[in-house]
């Protein structure tokens, strides 16, 4: 069977999606006559969900001032898309969680996606942007497409990983000879599948190569400079020894200037502790309730 | 003349432009001398860098590091040169994420090197 990056991700879709409630809680938030009151309300209706949600925005990662013990003050204080895109990233950790660690290192895995949330999110603080928390679940999700590889084809990946120690290229490259495609593509296929909202979907699509785009978007632009970025700080797993190349055209359409960086960096590697503590202790909450 | 970064600034350093922050507010006008009170100011409004009067670029570069040890910042050197190597280190975030790589690494190493001697 030749496989292509679209029959990948409907197979995977077949077992594994997402829940309703963030398809509903979407439908809630892009509707201009419903109030934080309705959207409380139907995230209340899942109590797991509302304990989880409410650790997150209590811990570190959030630094807020004071605590937040009801979901409807949860709304008010973080805001009904970031609390979207909250619900969307522990519908992520969950189905991290169901593969195995033989399948490939989850935890190098999770430790660089991570990174890349992390990085996104002090990335698009710069850059302005209302809703940070998009940017983190973007680079959360960012190389969903190599783990969806690693399952499926583990012949083909040993055939890549001999071809990228072999012969000197990125992996996305030796993906692309092995397979006729690369993770970039299946991560797209993947989100599609899953209906997710169109940023998301461009962003992981084209985090190695945003100015094949037509237009760069922030999205993409963003998750691309983050990537890059933990890939220096060498946090977690890349598969990838060498810095990847950074697109000059993703970086211009970012408009910030290099001395950013320095700033960035020490915050990205406090956030990233502070990330690691929240995402592992969700984890095995979640583990510990199943 | 140099674009120096807030961690490398210091008082009685000219400013050759004006000090700007990101969303265009203009906190101090060139030609200004700047104090320890100034510095202050920027690292609270978050301005990450400013435009200096009679500094080399590459003097400035090497300012953060002045406290490492030659040999580990060689062995740093070493390392991250090889990480980059499919980078173009000319363009400018390159080259302060390559600087960047090369101060963690090195940190790292004294940190290391410290944790040997005290074991």
């Amino acid at each position: 069977m030749k496989w292509t990056a679209e029959k990948l991700a409907a197979e995977v879709g077949a077992v594994c999606s997402l829940p309703t409630i963030y398809f509903r809680l979407n439908e809630l938030v892009n509707d201009v006559h419903v109030s934080n009151k309705d959207v409380g309300a139907l995230i209340s209706e899942d109590a797991g969900l509302s304990v989880r949600l409410l650790r997150m925005v209590n811990s570190a990662f959030f630094g807020l001032p004071s605590s937040v013990d009801t979901i409807t003050r949860a709304v008010t204080v973080i805001g009904t898309r970031q609390l979207n895109d909250l619900v969307l990233m522990t519908s992520v950790v969950d189905m991290f969680d169901g593969i195995p660690n033989e399948v490939a290192n989850m935890e190098l895995f999770w430790q660089h996606s991570i990174a890349t949330g992390v990085s996104a999110r002090v990335l698009a603080n710069y850059h302005r942007e209302p809703n940070v928390e998009r940017f983190f679940v973007a680079g959360l999700l960012h190389d969903i497409g190599r783990l969806v590889i690693f399952q499926k084809l583990p012949e083909e990946t040993t055939e890549i990983l001999t071809l990228i120690n072999e012969i000197e290229i990125p992996l996305y490259v030796a993906e692309k000879q092995v397979l006729g495609f690369d993770h970039t593509d299946v991560g797209r296929a993947m989100l599609d599948q899953w209906g997710l909202p169109e940023h998301l979907v461009t962003a992981v699509g084209g985090h190695h190569h945003p100015s094949a785009l037509e237009e760069i978007d922030v999205d993409s632009a963003i998750v691309h400079v983050a990537d890059v970025i933990a890939n220096v700080l060498g946090m977690g797993w890349a598969t990838e020894v060498y810095v990847p190349e950074l697109d000059e055209a993703a970086w211009k359409r970012l408009d910030l200037p290099p001395s950013i960086l320095s700033p960035a960096v020490e915050q990205i590697k406090r956030q990233y502790d502070d990330a690691i503590e929240l995402i592992f202790s969700d984890k095995a909450l979640n583990s510990s309730a199943a | 003349m140099a674009i120096v970064n807030l961690e490398d600034l210091k008082p009685g350093m000219v400013l050759v432009s004006d000090a700007v922050l990101l969303n265009g507010r203009t906190l101090l006008r060139a030609g200004a001398e700047l104090t320890d009170k100034n510095i202050k100011m920027f690292s609270s409004w978050g301005l990450t860098e400013a435009n200096i009067e009679g500094i080399e670029e590459t003097s400035v570069k090497s300012d953060a590091m002045q406290h490492l040890d030659d040999e580990l910042l060689a062995q740093a050197e070493l390392k991250v040169g090889e990480m980059f190597k499919f980078t173009n280190t000319e363009f400018p975030p390159i080259t302060e994420l390559y600087r960047i790589c090369i101060r963690e690494h090195a940190e790292k190493l004294v940190e290391a090197s410290h944790n040997e001697m005290d074991g």
